[in-house]
């Protein structure tokens, strides 16, 4: 009885550790596949013109 | 020149692709996700001298791109909340016949998770980040982390169909739009 019990939950265990597994390998390869991607230009860009920015303000303030 | 800038430009450079990352898994859309990245990089650069050298960069902009996405979110507030999953049955996508989805089905899973479960995976399963950590940047106690994250991957294999293929297939709701014909093939 006890034995049974035990196997019961032992092999509910083991699934959700297979669908664990499935689930974050899943999520990582979606994540990394992003990660990979190269850093689109606007975002260069924007920190250029924020760095500009910055760089006429403090001439100003001389 | 500011001499600190040219370092921390570099640092934020670096951390772009992770920012992505975060904000397309949390946003399942690539052009909302670009969007919330630009504000982030735009606060993070005007609030440059709350950043403590030293400490995780990484986890200092998470939470900025995290609280500025709640705002928003707060503010559209056009998507349905769907606090106990009670949807899901009925959002719940049919994987392809050969059981092979891709990201775009697995992001769009993704965002059928409440967003305080969807954000703890993220950062815990993708991120890499410990409990701890992602309990700063979600400003809760690690236990809460450790739960949601347990019940997002609960709902998500739900959702990608951790019952068979017979189970989840298409019902008869989803089969009758199929079935509809596209109105531009009526009036020519």
């Amino acid at each position: 009885m006890a034995n049974s019990e035990n196997s019961a939950k032992q092999s509910r265990r083991s699934l959700g550790v297979n669908a664990r597994d499935k689930i974050g390998a899943q999520l990582r390869d979606m994540y990394n596949s992003v990660i990979t991607e190269p850093v689109p230009d606007r975002f260069l860009d924007l920190l250029k013109s924020l760095e500009a920015k910055e760089k006429s303000e403090d001439k100003g303030s001389e | 020149m500011n001499q600190s800038s040219a370092p921390f430009k570099s640092e934020l450079i670096k951390a772009i692709p992770n920012m992505r990352a975060f904000a397309i898994s949390l946003t399942g859309n690539t052009d909302r996700a670009d969007d919330l990245v630009q504000e982030t990089l735009v606060k993070a650069w005007s609030n440059a001298s709350s950043f403590n050298e030293g400490t995780n960069m990484h986890a200092w902009l998470f939470t900025i791109l995290r609280n500025t996405f709640y705002s928003e979110f707060r503010k559209r507030k056009r998507e349905v909340e769907d606090v106990d999953g009670s949807m899901v049955a009925k959002l719940a996508s049919h994987p392809e016949q050969n059981g092979m989805m891709d990201f775009a089905d697995f992001r769009s899973a993704l965002t059928q998770l409440p967003i305080d479960q969807r954000e703890a995976l993220i950062l815990i399963g993708a991120a890499g980040f410990s409990y701890e950590e992602a309990s700063v940047i979600c400003g809760c106690a690690t236990g809460t982390i450790k739960s949601r994250v347990s019940r997002a991957r609960a709902l998500l294999s739900e959702i990608l169909g951790g019952a068979s293929s017979d189970d989840y297939g298409p019902d008869a709701t989803s089969q009758a739009v199929v079935k509809i014909k596209p109105i531009n093939t009526i009036t020519a």
